[in-house]
């Protein structure tokens, strides 16, 4: 009897331990699923908008969003908008319950696959902008004015124009030339070009005119139309994201760190 | 000989002249700064408390801050107050009254972002961390905020008050528990690397506790 009895716990017990493992095994299984389609859908998303993207990981566990972009040493021109793209998908994602994380990680790579910038940031949820038929002509008024303010700068506005993204929402881009050599001047025409242009910009979008603008793009390259700077702002979030070509400096900067100290401090007893 | 003297006076009244117009030039572009640094770290937090009147910030901005540094590559985090007519890299005119913000600089790459205003009279921990790698990181009130890398580490960390645009700006910011990070652990500034550009001023108790100010 008492035999009977021990053969029917251990045939419970060891129905009890498939059962848990099945259902662990089914949950873990779809987990792993749903994240790879997420990955995937992600993934897509950002390449479909253009940026060069080796791999897409959901880190469920710690809750990162991981993006490592393909790129070259020194980055390349388009490195801000992807940047700022990223911020932005991983915003709106989350917001739609697509995402369900709370910190982005980006990881740029050279072509012999060395680490050539990572930074990372907490995901923001917000709704993506609806896109909304724009008028091409409507920023003319002010692009008059810039490019003729910009010739007395030295700085050749190529092009101002207002166009609708399906993914972004309303842009404003940019394209302005520099053509003196790097130096005192080409820092000032570089302040103007950024800084400056885009607070007449913003003054005259945000004020007088009924526009809403979700993004703000900057190109800007020298006199033979090599990249000198990229320069994105994402108003509702705050940000500025720029690349700047090998001896550029950030001139729109208003303040910076103090260099090394031993040079320049007055050092007094305490 | 007249003639050849006559020359000359010339040429010495337009070297002076040169002389000053530059060194005006560089007065009024030059950044100024107070406070103290440390050499090297793996991170440096303070207290940066506000004044507790508001400031009078004219012809130009005041930053007051905690960073890393390494030839011109740097992560900072800090409150900010401008005089309204100095844009900040969005085009917006930095904000008049103080306001969270956090700055970078790394190979190539810049970013700035500004976070909510800091009242009057109230202190926020301000922080940059290495957190691994290279990467270092800006906490505001022990809450985690961007990280950007690969930087040099350990490198220079500093806490400092800076006058920008021109040394006009009133603003007083008080720097106490100013810690360095070592490879484990947070300590005071320990090295007298004291600076005060009058302005800004400084009045130092400690190498880790001082306050920064101008005009009030």
């Amino acid at each position: 009897m008492m035999k009977r009895q021990k053969k029917v716990m251990l045939l419970a017990g060891a129905v009890l331990l498939v059962v848990v493992a099945t259902t662990l095994g089914v949950m873990l299984g779809a987990g792993r699923a749903e994240s790879a389609t997420a990955d995937a859908t992600i993934r897509n998303d950002l390449v479909s908008q253009g940026l060069n993207v080796a791999s897409v990981t959901e880190d469920e566990a710690s809750g990162t969003l991981e993006v490592v972009i393909s790129g070259k040493t020194g980055g390349s021109f388009g490195d801000a908008w992807a940047y700022t793209v990223i911020q932005r998908e991983a915003d709106f994602l989350a917001q739609s319950g697509a995402l369900d994380v709370n910190w982005v990680e980006v990881t740029a790579l050279d072509e012999q696959g060395k680490v050539t910038y990572q930074w990372s940031g907490p995901v923001s949820p917000r709704v993506r902008p609806v896109s909304t038929s724009v008028t091409p002509t409507a920023l003319d008024t002010i692009k008059s004015e810039l490019t003729s303010e910009g010739q007395s700068q030295g700085v050749t506005l190529k092009d101002l124009s207002l166009s609708s993204d399906q993914a972004q929402g309303t842009i404003v881009s940019v394209a302005a030339s520099i053509a003196a050599p790097a130096g005192e001047q080409r820092d000032s025409q570089l302040r103007w070009a950024t800084v400056e242009l885009l607070g007449k910009l913003r003054d005259y979008v945000e004020g007088s005119s009924a526009l809403r603008v979700d993004v703000y793009k900057i190109s800007i390259t020298d006199g033979s139309g090599a990249p000198l700077v990229d320069y994105v702002v994402d108003p509702s979030a705050k940000t500025v994201r720029a690349w700047m070509a090998p001896g550029i400096t950030p001139v729109w900067a208003t303040g910076r760190p103090s260099g090394e100290p031993a040079a320049t401090t007055q050092v007094s007893g305490s | 000989m007249r003639k050849r003297l006559g020359c000359r006076l010339v040429l010495v009244v337009a070297a002076v002249v040169c002389v000053v117009i530059g060194l005006s030039g560089q007065a009024l572009a030059a950044p100024f700064y107070a406070g103290n640094y440390r050499l090297p770290g793996y991170g440096v937090k303070a207290d940066i408390t506000t004044p507790s009147s508001m400031p009078t910030v004219t012809g130009g901005v005041a930053f007051n801050f905690v960073s890393n540094y390494d030839y011109g590559q740097y992560l900072q985090v800090g409150w900010v107050q401008g005089d309204g007519m100095t844009r900040a890299p969005d085009g917006i005119y930095w904000p008049t009254v103080p306001t969270s913000y956090e700055e970078s600089r790394c190979n190539g790459n810049y970013f700035e972002v500004q976070y909510s205003a800091q009242q009057l009279n109230y202190t926020r921990t301000y922080e940059v961390v290495h957190i691994g790698s290279g990467t270092w990181q800006g906490i505001i009130s022990s809450t985690p905020r961007y990280s950007f890398g690969p930087f040099t580490t350990p490198t220079q960390v500093e806490a400092l008050t800076e006058l920008a645009v021109s040394s006009q700006p009133h603003t007083r910011a008080a720097f106490t528990s100013v810690q360095y990070k070592g490879l484990y652990s947070y300590m005071p500034f320990n090295q007298n690397y004291e600076r005060a550009d009058n302005p800004p001023y400084a009045s130092f108790s400690s190498y880790s506790n001082y306050t920064c100010y101008n005009g009030m």
